[in-house]
């Protein structure tokens, strides 16, 4: 019976694989860590075999969720203008553009910027923590998935190049001083990103299965 | 042919969990809703009306894209003298002042971006069963990169918050949003919608 076959070819998943673009089953073979598998068919990657350090990981992730308080709060940059000053974060931003009538782009910044990552970092960590303790922390699994669903939607590092970019053009206006705020930044952007690299999600969902 | 069309996960009735990428074995209709046996989310064989919602998405954003580059995106005052920036002056700006290589990020990031996903994902569709342009591994890719690229054309309006917040000095300068910052807003989340909304694995299925 070809179902049956198919049961028992999933017992070495995750040696079958299915391409999420172009749904071709296929084989994988096993990956020495720091390889890549792609699809045969269409090129897409498939999967990747990581160093696996889950303390490494959690490490990273958890710093990155305490940088993020003074990352979002700390002002970023100051303006300097005929003995005026006027600096701005994050949420002051979001706050002013509310304030100013500018609901929509507030709105954008906000959800983009802060409360998106925020939830990525959150649920990431969390997730990590329980797979380090070997316990089945609570919500382990909605958090795991709700950190699937939106990661690709997290925007900080999109903020980040916006910031350079303001830097450049405030350049052209007049002096400016780089303010605490934007080191917390960028090292929650190194740091976040370099969490990642440590562990695939496919991995995850497995160590969260079998705790 | 290389791959025959029965190594599909569809046709051995399985589908793999968008989420969590778990596979999952269903009874084999294909309009079904079926929960993933691991992170239990609601998951379908392929995504609901998929080119239906993504040209739908499509045309609102090209709609969009009119008065996001007619209107101003920010205005620029000092000392009375004013100075509205569309888009394109914008780049303009950059590129006048010597900034070249900046000029060149917000052009990719504010014109080439969404105009490449809208006209990519439409090439797409038209092309879905076309027989003369059935590049599927190049459509493919295309499609990977309309998703990997969509988010970076936030940019703008990124930047824009950001010097309406800090250029605020009164009299002496001060940045404020234009109308053309909310449509081009609203351009970039219809593209991100339209790239959700698509799914490349019909790509393949019209493949004979």
């Amino acid at each position: 019976m070809a179902v049956s076959k198919n049961f028992e070819a999933f017992d070495s998943y995750p040696k079958i694989k299915i391409c999420r673009n172009c749904d071709l089953l296929q084989k994988v073979p096993k990956l020495k860590p720091g390889f890549n598998a792609k699809c045969k068919r269409c090129g897409t990657f498939l999967t990747s075999k990581k160093s696996g350090a889950i303390n490494k990981a959690l490490a990273l992730s958890a710093s990155s969720l305490i940088l993020f308080l003074p990352a979002v709060s700390y002002p970023l940059i100051e303006l300097k203008l005929m003995g005026e000053t006027k600096s701005g974060s994050i949420l002051s931003a979001g706050a002013e553009l509310l304030n100013s009538g500018y609901f929509f782009i507030s709105a954008l910044v906000l959800i983009f910027a802060v409360v998106i990552p925020f939830i990525k970092f959150f649920t990431l960590c969390y997730t990590l923590s329980g797979i380090f303790a070997g316990k089945k922390l609570p919500f382990s699994f909605l958090f795991f998935k709700t950190y699937c669903r939106i990661k690709s939607l997290s925007m900080e590092e999109v903020f980040l190049m916006a910031i350079l970019t303001a830097l450049t053009k405030l350049d052209s206006i007049s002096g400016y001083s780089i303010k605490p705020g934007f080191y917390f930044f960028t090292a929650l952007i190194a740091v976040s990103v370099t969490a990642q690299s440590f562990i695939t999600d496919s991995e995850i969902w497995e160590r969260l299965e079998t705790i | 042919m290389k791959t025959p069309a029965s190594n599909s996960a569809l046709e051995n009735k399985i589908i793999i969990c968008p989420v969590c990428e778990k596979p999952n074995f269903f009874s084999g209709q294909n309009n079904i809703q079926i929960k993933c046996s691991r992170c239990k989310a609601l998951i379908k064989p392929r995504k609901p009306d998929s080119i239906q919602r993504t040209w739908a998405f499509l045309a609102a954003a090209l709609i969009f894209y009119i008065p996001a580059n007619i209107y101003p995106i920010m205005t620029f005052s000092s000392f009375g003298n004013t100075r509205q920036d569309t888009i394109i002056s914008g780049v303009n700006a950059f590129i006048e002042s010597g900034l070249w290589p900046l000029a060149f990020i917000v052009f990719t990031a504010s014109i080439f971006v969404p105009l490449a996903k809208i006209f990519g994902l439409a090439f797409i569709l038209v092309s879905l069963k076309s027989k003369k342009f059935s590049f599927y591994k190049q459509k493919t890719k295309l499609y990977f990169l309309v998703d990997f690229i969509g988010k970076w054309s936030m940019l703008d309006v990124f930047l824009i918050a950001l010097l309406t917040s800090i250029v605020k000095l009164g009299n002496i300068a001060e940045v404020n949003p234009g109308p053309g910052i909310t449509f081009f807003a609203l351009v970039v989340i219809l593209t991100l919608f339209a790239a959700q909304t698509f799914d490349p694995r019909i790509i393949w299925d019209n493949k004979p």
